[in-house]
């Protein structure tokens, strides 16, 4: 069960960035205000080579995040045990500081679908994600965190709010959540909410790291569909609701999520730099 | 109730209809869902040009994005784990009749997975040069070396060596393609694999060698393709690639 006052924030409150492969020198050279990173766990499954010798070397320098895409926890099958047991190997010897995973589903019969599917939030799949979670932190021999996805939809069967639902689940599986301020906004622009009120009922005292990533605006239609694609600089919107969010929660671990048109180590740093700003000019008030 | 087997479903088969029950914000739910139907092609699809740098040069980007999402709804992923995704696009491609006027098109696809499969093998320490000399002459043709699993070999009728060089090393293309064919050794020193062209009976004495067999056995499957082979001048190669990573005999001591 989880008690507000006790769930320990698993990483560094400050900046951290996405790992990617090219920026590994830059990384070591110039860390500015990075002081962890978050790397996709399927990404070091392999046996060797270039990929796990330079998460072997980063790993001695900086706390790292294991972030999960493919264990489809929000699925209507059993989790895949394959990629269980995958999962608990690369725990053995990465040591994380943090494992995260998404409110989504991504398989199906053995297929994987290569996305972060939505789900209904019902009573049968808070039942079901529970179970999954249970499953996961019992296998990791952690607690994890939960992101808040990004959505194009809803189905009409939903009978409580993400938030209910996230909250609900938190409190079975005592895990903590990982607060997607791109997706909050994504999300809401996309099926007519709020982001500042979604922002405003998140439970801050279970938000054990934050994203912030860039979307692009596809408006070729009759209503401006905003689509989640890590792809560029956090929006202007995004980094507003993400000072407000600090306003109210105070400093947090917090990611800077760049995952496709991947630019320059000088941009990327920026981009963290801006971000280590507002927790930094909060961490002065609060002090 | 939407069920995940329905929306698959349809996320997967364009001929399917949206799945009923979804609500909008105000979009459409044709167009919404649309989104859900191209964010999975689009992600594997940009993973398998990455894969096949090559093979998308020679189909040229545009055309080969349409070709790698009729690979993506033949042979989907079955794994999260897509580092090695791609691994029928040879199969794919000998298959696919729009291709067929390019028939090393699926060896180049072969190839670029053989350089994946090296790029993400195993690490392994090699022997020192001078472990071979330490073998007694006579137990040398009885002794078995042990090849780094980051060591692929490929056999094709095609030049798929001067073509792969002349797209990633500046060479220049082949001039001729018929009765070119080359055997490849693709390599890993460090954690870059380098495709090397084998010398006539390389092919065979390498891929007898991964399969345990001794130096002489080897041996005499590379002579019987091509009478000349330089036994030293291979082991030579190998040696300085890195390529053994341990040396079996009775007469030694197991070296680790």
């Amino acid at each position: 069960m989880s008690n507000p006052r006790t769930f320990r924030v698993p990483l560094p409150k400050a900046p951290g960035v996405g790992f990617k492969s090219q920026h590994f020198q830059d990384i070591i050279d110039q860390p500015g205000d990075v002081k962890w990173l978050e790397i996709h766990a399927e990404n070091y499954m392999s046996d060797g080579g270039r990929p796990l010798a330079q998460l072997r070397y980063l790993q001695e320098i900086f706390p790292i995040s294991c972030h999960g895409l493919g264990l489809s926890i929000g699925g209507e099958e059993k989790l895949d045990s394959d990629h269980l047991a995958r999962l608990k190997s690369l725990h053995a010897w990465l040591k994380p500081a943090s494992f995260s995973e998404h409110l989504a589903w991504s398989s199906h019969e053995g297929q994987y679908l290569a996305d972060l599917l939505p789900l209904p939030y019902t009573n049968s799949t808070l039942k079901r994600v529970s179970r999954h979670i249970d499953q996961v932190q019992e296998t990791l021999n952690t607690i994890m965190l939960l992101e808040n996805p990004s959505t194009y939809l809803d189905f009409d069967e939903t009978t409580m709010s993400e938030i209910e639902f996230l909250t609900e689940l938190a409190r079975r599986t005592g895990c903590g959540l990982l607060l997607d301020i791109n997706n909050v906004y994504v999300s809401c622009v996309n099926r007519g909410g709020n982001a500042e009120d979604y922002i405003c009922q998140f439970p801050h005292h279970l938000i054990g790291e934050i994203h912030l990533g860039g979307h692009e605006v596809d408006g070729g239609h009759a209503d401006v569909t905003l689509i989640d694609n890590h792809a560029s600089e956090v929006s202007e919107t995004v980094w507003q609701l993400f000072q407000r969010v600090i306003e109210m929660a105070g400093p947090l671990p917090t990611l800077i999520e760049w995952d496709n048109d991947i630019p320059n180590w000088s941009v990327l740093s920026e981009e963290a730099r801006r971000a280590g700003t507002i927790l930094g000019r909060l961490e002065e008030v609060t002090v | 109730m939407v069920g995940q087997a329905p929306f698959a479903k349809a996320l997967l088969d364009p001929g399917e209809p949206t799945p009923d029950r979804l609500s909008l914000g105000g979009g459409s739910a044709d167009q919404r869902f649309s989104i859900y139907r191209n964010n999975g092609i689009a992600g594997l699809s940009d993973i398998l040009m990455a894969h096949f740098p090559v093979l998308t040069e020679l189909l040229g980007e545009e055309y080969c994005r349409s070709l790698v999402v009729c690979y993506i709804r033949q042979y989907p992923p079955h794994s999260p784990i897509l580092t090695q995704y791609g691994r029928d696009m040879p199969a794919f491609l000998a298959a696919f009749p729009p291709v067929s006027r390019y028939p090393y098109l699926p060896d180049i696809a072969a190839m670029e997975l053989a350089l994946l499969a090296s790029y993400h093998a195993k690490d392994s320490r090699p022997v020192e040069a001078e472990i071979l000399s330490s073998i007694p002459d006579n137990a040398v043709s009885d002794a078995r070396l042990v090849i780094a699993p980051s060591v692929q070999t490929i056999n094709s009728l095609w030049p798929i060596h001067q073509i792969w060089m002349s797209h990633r090393r500046n060479h220049p293309m082949p001039t001729s393609l018929k009765d070119n064919g080359e055997n490849i050794l693709i390599v890993r020193r460090e954690f870059d694999p380098e495709p090397l062209k084998l010398v006539e009976g390389g092919f065979e004495f390498v891929t007898a060698l991964q399969k345990r067999q001794t130096i002489s056995e080897a041996y005499e499957q590379a002579r019987a393709i091509h009478q000349g082979f330089d036994l030293t001048e291979m082991l030579r190669q190998l040696l300085a690639y890195n390529a053994i990573i341990d040396v079996q005999h009775l007469d030694l001591k197991k070296t680790r």
